[in-house]
């Protein structure tokens, strides 16, 4: 049995003194397994950081990580089958439901699924969006974007800014400028917030 | 029912053609209920009306040409399951392989019987066997003709046959695999060797096991297994699962054990189609169990196997007996009387010693040198961050570089080693201590404490002293003279010394100091230590004191708070797992 505390010390010095991967290994083994999972991430060793994640009730980041950055749709379905609490498909959706639905929306992208089927995944986290909600997860948002880029479908990704910016998710408007402006070195012409917030 | 297109026969009531010389010609023989060879100029009777009812088929002497032996045995057992194996004549053609059997049997049966086991239908015609035409009443495929000069006679001869039994085709045909339910109860031929650990694991199966020694001949070698010659002696293990409680169903034996069974080269294992007969797990003869059963003579006992073990006629020279007796029974259950007052037995003490360890620990804290190395270790740390942290001590021809803390690096030369402690306590990076010691018995066995390291090496160990003034700063190794210091002092302040100077000494000497220069090194006897004044302490032995007395996390925070976080996060990690009989991190 191990003091923890004196290994977050030791953690702690090591992180100090610039060695992140043994810090890493301290702090997972104490148990901080979202510490080790952000030292991992800044190292680049992503798949080590999707272990920690799993292992920290965070399995939907643990999940994105697998199939979006290493490209490991079974790993990822895999973890995400360890979700104890999974979408039921009664009453308002919970942020952790629309990760779930865009997490598997990613990886039937990977696994070659037919677009359609990940449109529709799309489709009804973008129904989402259209609703006001006071706490909203930006996390979903930039993974949908992401997912329409990979598709290699802007339009996708502009119905999603525009059910963000119809649901009055904050700086929803000002992220699909900034998209915009990245992808195509121009400013969006963007119509009114009032009209596009009434479809 | 036939499957092959007939001919069309010839017009009813046509007669054949007596001359019978046609080659051409296909006539039609019908019944003929004598068993004698038919002549080669059968005449047929006038077929039966259409509206009478069904005679019985007309039966004549058919005999089956036979590529192989297990074709033929195959039809004999055919010919044995219709009561008709008794009638039947083996004849066996060793120069072609074939084999012959003939039988009297209803015609239509016996060629369709013959197709089945892949033999050709013939008719014995005078000393020769003539191919049967396979159609109708028994004939031969081409009537006899008038041998003419030049054209060969139809068929084989008979007299170059020899008579087969039954036996003989099961010899020739050998045994084929099989594929079949798990057997309730088998009998393995073992040599005494192996009759202890087969019937150990079988006891642990729960399955009842009796042993018997027999006596084996070969089966082939004079035709009945005579006893006249001497033959081997194995033991029949019998091995079965004793009677459910519930009823007398009783359960099929544990296929794992049945395959490790056969697997092992040193054993046969038989399954037992009756007392008399024991066959090759996984293999069969062309005849069915019974069959085989049947052709045991009476009073005998076979045991059919591939080649690689023989078939054998056995008989049994004892009575089965349980085999329980045969398993060795372990030394603390051995039956004695008790002994009293005397002393209980004891765990014998096993020598303490180094062994390799399956994980390499990742850290160096320390390194073993030899005196060829210190020249290297000079140019190696020169410049180096070591430099100022190690120490060395010198020993007789073995030499340890240490640091407070550890010193955390690999270095090319020497035998790194890492801290087990309590104290400095060292083993090489790789192994470890075999049986494994508590940090309490490490501490009171080897007494490594901060005056003394002890370095364990498989099969010795080495002790050095690092106290004060005997671990020097490693930087000692190539500092050597220094050059001469001139003290640029005022006249005045000079006079003034000397005025002060003069009180005391009346010839004051030397104003500057003595030159620098490497201490020797001393044998660790405290009463032979020089009693020249000790180096100024620094917070470093302070740490090494902190860390020799077990105090990690004291040692960790000097290092902590004078800017070495690695070494601090080391002994951090080292007292996290101070409990861990091992001391070190894996």
């Amino acid at each position: 049995m191990v003091d923890a505390r004196l290994l977050e010390n030791a953690a702690r010095c090591y992180e100090r003194a610039n060695q992140p991967a043994e810090a890493a290994r301290c702090y997972r083994e104490i148990g901080a397994h979202r510490r080790s999972a952000e030292l991992h991430m800044r190292m680049g060793n992503l798949r080590e950081a999707a272990f920690d994640y799993a292992h920290s009730n965070q399995v939907h980041l643990a999940a994105w990580l697998l199939v979006h950055d290493c490209a490991d749709p079974v790993a990822a379905r895999a973890v995400l089958a360890k979700d104890a609490v999974a979408a039921t498909g009664a009453g308002p959706a919970r942020p952790a439901d629309l990760r779930r639905l865009a997490v598997t929306a990613r990886c039937a992208l990977a696994e070659r699924a037919p677009e359609a089927e990940v449109i529709a995944f799309l489709g009804e986290i973008c129904a989402d969006f259209r609703v006001f909600r006071p706490n909203h997860d930006g996390v979903v948002e930039t993974w949908c974007v992401e997912i329409a880029e990979v598709m290699r479908r802007d339009d996708q990704a502009q119905l999603i800014f525009a059910a963000a910016v119809s649901g009055r998710r904050r700086g929803a408007r000002e992220r699909w400028l900034a998209w915009g402006e990245k992808k195509f070195g121009m400013t969006l012409v963007l119509p009114d917030e009032e009209r596009t917030r009434n479809g | 029912m036939a499957i092959f297109p007939r001919r069309r026969r010839s017009p009813e009531g046509s007669p054949p053609d007596p001359s019978g010389t046609a080659v051409g010609g296909i006539q039609e023989i019908h019944h003929r209920p004598d068993r004698k060879p038919p002549p080669a100029t059968a005449v047929a009777p006038p077929p039966a009306a259409a509206d009478q009812p069904p005679q019985p088929a007309p039966a004549s002497e058919l005999v089956g040409r036979f590529p192989s032996a297990a074709a033929a045995l195959a039809f004999n057992g055919e010919l044995i399951s219709l009561g008709l194996g008794e009638r039947a004549t083996i004849l066996h053609d060793s120069g072609a392989s074939t084999c012959w059997v003939a039988v009297v049997v209803p015609t239509p049966l016996g060629r369709e019987l013959i197709t089945t086991c892949g033999g050709r239908g013939y008719l014995r015609v005078g000393d020769r066997f003539v191919p049967e035409r396979g159609w109708g009443a028994a004939a031969p495929l081409r009537p006899a003709a008038k041998t003419w000069v030049g054209r060969p006679a139809d068929g084989e001869p008979v007299s170059g046959l020899r008579e087969a039994t039954p036996r003989d085709l099961i010899r020739l045909a050998g045994l084929h695999s099989v594929r079949e339910a798990s057997p309730t109860r088998v009998t393995v031929l073992s040599a005494g060797f192996g009759v202890g650990p087969l019937v150990r694991r079988t006891l642990e199966l729960g399955l009842r096991v009796t042993h018997r020694p027999v006596e084996l001949r070969p089966l082939f070698t004079d035709g009945a297994g005579s006893t006249d010659t001497a033959g081997s002696v194995l033991i029949a293990v019998e091995i079965s699962r004793p009677p459910a409680r519930s009823g007398d169903v009783t359960a099929s034996l544990p296929e794992s054990l049945l395959r490790a069974l056969d697997l092992d080269p040193q054993l046969l294992l038989c399954r037992m189609p009756g007392d008399e007969l024991l066959v090759q797990y996984g293999l069969g003869a062309a005849l069915a169990d019974g069959q085989l059963l049947d052709l045991v003579p009476p009073g005998r006992r076979w045991v059919l196997a591939d080649a690689v073990f023989g078939c054998a006629v056995f008989r049994d020279l004892a009575e089965p007996r349980d085999s329980t007796g045969l398993v060795r029974r372990h030394p603390i259950y051995e039956i004695a009387s008790p002994v009293l007052g005397g002393r209980p037995s004891t765990v014998e003490p096993v020598a303490v010693n180094v062994v390799a360890d399956r994980v390499e620990t990742s850290h160096v804290d320390a390194i073993l040198l030899e005196d060829d190395d210190l020249p290297l270790l000079s140019l190696l740390l020169q410049g180096h961050p070591l430099a100022e942290q190690a120490w060395i001590s010198f020993g007789r021809d073995r030499h340890l570089l240490f640091a407070a803390g550890g010193l955390l690096q690999r270095l090319p030369i020497g035998e790194p080693l890492y801290r087990m402690g309590p104290g400095a306590l060292y083993l090489p990076v790789g192994y470890r201590l075999s049986p494994v010691l508590p940090a309490a018995a490490r501490r009171e066995l080897f007494e490594a404490d901060g005056g003394h390291a002890v370095i364990l090496l498989p099969g010795r160990g080495l002790a050095f002293d690092v106290s004060e003034p005997s671990r020097e700063p490693v930087w000692t190794l190539w500092a050597g003279e220094l050059p001469e210091i001139d003290w640029q002092l005022p006249d005045e302040a000079v006079e003034r010394l000397e005025a002060v100077e003069a009180e005391f000494r009346p010839k004051p000497e030397a104003r500057r100091p003595a030159p620098r220069t490497p201490r020797p090194y001393t044998p660790p006897v405290a009463a032979a230590r020089p009693a020249e004044p000790v180096r100024a302490r620094t917070w470093r032995d302070e740490a090494w004191e902190h860390e020799t007395a077990g105090d990690l996390v004291a040692a960790a925070k000097l290092f902590e708070r004078h800017g070495e976080p690695v070494t601090a996060a080391h002994l951090y990690e080292a007292a996290a797992r101070a409990d861990r009989p091992t001391g070190a991190r894996r």
